[in-house]
């Protein structure tokens, strides 16, 4: 009987154990659920500007080897339809084409700071990036946001990780998604913040639908909505080169 | 020219009758540009509408068309003398010695009649596989990783003012046979009516160490003018070019240089190296310098040959070297401010031309242009007008 309830005694302390990840876990199971192996997606831009004035754009997405390969080519509407942005090495390589001059620009890093066709998302907030190796990070405690509750956690971007000074993210404690992400300019001031919304469990995996990113300085907002997401598709690789940009 | 802009109408609507309705996609845009300028001292207007219908077509899995059809109107004053744009005096003394019958040549050749136009811009066929691309047809063949000038781009005419507008399509095939994930061999032909004077280019072109590279060498016929028996000669130009674009110490950065082995006239290199940089707040900048080793490094060394080589569809520039520099910031979402100057270092001319563009709704949008220059007499830039241009587009 002592050694029943010995063995019970012990499950339950593993069980303790196990549920107390370590900030070094919860990166990783955010990062494993968040850096899908491949996908293929078609979405909408909405960009919402501070007076009120609306624009639309759609775009068809793909990534590979776990979204270190993106491609995104507008479809609507007809005045940037065709343009396309190719990001390689987890959003360290970037190319632009847009068929009005049918050539290939490749954007240097400095560039991933630039608006994507005027929303509030940029290139380095559109690229996936690595939370390993683009940020150093410390875990602040837990919070409720948007009705979940979340582990907080301080971003520090490494050399090789984007712009800002600093992130403060919420990930969702149960299903290891961003719920939440504040972004930090130059000066450490507020500047963006990132919600994700209608968060939906495809194949094995918890996706957000809509995202919202606010600016808070300048008072604009541009949504992301996934019309539809296919994830784990075979892609071939030629479709992540600048040669393939230009086919039409 | 309606009637012809009716009957290509007519014809596109029969060609593409056939084809399921999900292959066949037509768009195009409505452009209305409004652009007063100063002239010999006189304010003039000029305006012009256009309409250009884009065509694209997939033919199966490994095959496409596209073809863009425009039909352009011109108004207000399209008539103008070359002699109008040149220095005084530089033209008068030549015009003056002249016997009248010849002053009146040259005065013909001195005409420009800008005239209403439609014409198939870009009309080609493209055949993808594994291992090569080919482009048949009349196409846009953008060279170079400078933004203002190119000097590695022999196929288009440049508008420094407006290096980003449209290239006119150059009929020609394209074979590019792409290597590792960014590595591409390109060979272009462009038929004239004997191999000898057709236009042929070869090009490599790969990324390494965080640099897109490229080499190229393009053959092709050209004309020059003789001004002592006012005719156009043509004659054999050899362009060995490369260029590069890149990042250095965070700066976007980049370069592109072409020797040019002329037939009969003088070789001559030509290169640029440019740099860019975006800040926290949005604000960009960028800057070229350019060397033309065309040019002239003293104003008094120009040329009257010069002066109808800057005004001619090349616009070769008459200095040696220039600097060009541009600041954009986006403001309140849907508008963009740029200033972008450009100044002849040696003549110590050149031109301000501050920049408005606004997104009126999803498919439209305006643009505001002012050109002011500065600069003395007989300088390139001093003998500009001031003026600027309004330009809408509608996409359709």
């Amino acid at each position: 009987m002592k050694t029943i309830l010995l063995a019970i005694l012990l499950l339950n302390a593993n069980n303790v154990i196990s549920q107390k990840l370590t900030p070094e876990q919860i990166i990783k199971k955010l990062s494993d659920m968040e850096r899908i192996q491949s996908s293929e997606s078609h979405g909408r831009q909405i960009i919402k500007t501070s007076s009120g004035k609306k624009r639309t754009l759609e775009f068809h997405g793909y990534s590979k080897d776990r979204n270190a390969k993106q491609l995104m080519e507008y479809i609507s509407p007809k005045r940037v339809k065709g343009d396309k942005v190719l990001m390689l090495n987890d959003g360290d390589d970037i190319w632009f084409y847009t068929p009005k001059t049918d050539r290939v620009r490749h954007l240097a890093s400095h560039a991933r700071k630039q608006k994507v066709q005027g929303s509030d998302f940029s290139y380095e907030d559109m690229s996936a990036g690595n939370y390993e190796k683009d940020f150093t990070y410390t875990l602040l405690g837990e919070e409720e946001i948007l009705d979940r509750l979340c582990y907080k956690f301080e971003l520090i971007p490494t050399e090789s990780g984007p712009s800002y000074s600093k992130l403060i993210l919420w990930a969702d404690k149960e299903r290891f998604v961003t719920i939440q992400c504040h972004y930090y300019d130059e000066e450490d001031e507020l500047l963006k913040r990132l919600q994700c919304h209608n968060i939906e469990k495809i194949e094995t995996r918890w996706h957000p639908m809509r995202m919202v990113m606010t600016n808070l300085q300048e008072g604009g907002e541009t949504v992301i909505e996934n019309i539809s997401i296919k994830m784990n598709v075979k892609l071939d690789d030629k479709l992540f080169t600048t040669n393939n940009l230009k086919k039409r | 020219m309606r009637h012809q802009f009716i009957v290509m109408l007519m014809l596109v609507g029969t060609t593409f009758a056939r084809l399921p309705a999900q292959d066949l996609q037509l768009s195009g845009y409505y452009e209305n540009q409004f652009y007063p300028q100063k002239i010999s001292g006189k304010f003039i207007l000029q305006d012009y509408n256009k309409i250009r219908l884009d065509l694209t077509a997939a033919i199966g899995e490994n095959m496409s068309f596209t073809g863009d059809y425009v039909y352009q109107t011109f108004h207000g004053k399209t008539t103008f003398s070359a002699a109008d744009f040149i220095p005084a005096a530089l033209i008068d003394p030549v015009l003056n010695a002249l016997p009248a019958q010849t002053a009146q040549q040259v005065s013909d050749v001195f005409s420009i009649q800008v005239q209403d136009r439609n014409f198939l811009d870009n009309a080609y066929v493209s055949i993808y596989s594994d291992h090569f691309n080919l482009r048949i047809g009349k196409q846009q063949l953008p060279r170079g990783s400078g933004y203002t000038w190119n000097p590695t781009d022999i196929f288009n005419d440049k508008n420094a003012l407006d290096p980003a507008y449209e290239k006119v399509g150059l009929n020609a095939f394209k074979l590019e046979i792409p290597f590792s994930s960014a590595g591409m061999i390109t060979a272009i032909f462009s038929p004239e009516e004997n191999f000898k004077s057709s236009m042929k280019a070869w090009g490599i072109k790969q990324h390494f160490a965080g640099f897109d590279l490229s080499l190229s060498f393009i053959e092709k016929r050209q004309s020059f003018w003789d001004l002592d028996n006012l005719v156009e000669l043509p004659e054999r130009r050899r362009l060995f070019g490369a260029d590069f674009s890149g990042e250095l110490f965070g700066l976007g950065f980049w370069g592109e240089g072409a020797h040019n082995r002329m037939e009969i006239s003088d070789h001559f290199s030509q290169y640029l190296i440019g740099g860019d940089y975006t800040f926290e707040n949005g604000f960009y900048i960028t800057s070229e310098y350019y060397r033309n080793g065309l040019g002239k490094s003293d104003k008094s060394d120009y040329t009257l040959n010069d002066w109808l080589r800057l005004l001619s569809a090349q616009g070769e520039n008459l200095g040696r070297d220039y600097i060009f520099f541009g600041g954009m910031r986006p403001f309140f979402e849907l508008y963009n401010m740029s200033n972008f100057f450009m100044v002849n270092l040696n003549d110590g001319s050149g031109l301000v031309f501050p920049w408005v563009d606004y997104s009126l709704n999803d498919n439209s949008e305006i643009m505001f242009v002012g050109y002011i220059p500065f600069g003395g007499k007989l300088t390139e830039f001093g003998e500009f007008g001031v003026g600027g241009f309004a330009r809408l587009r509608v996409y359709f």
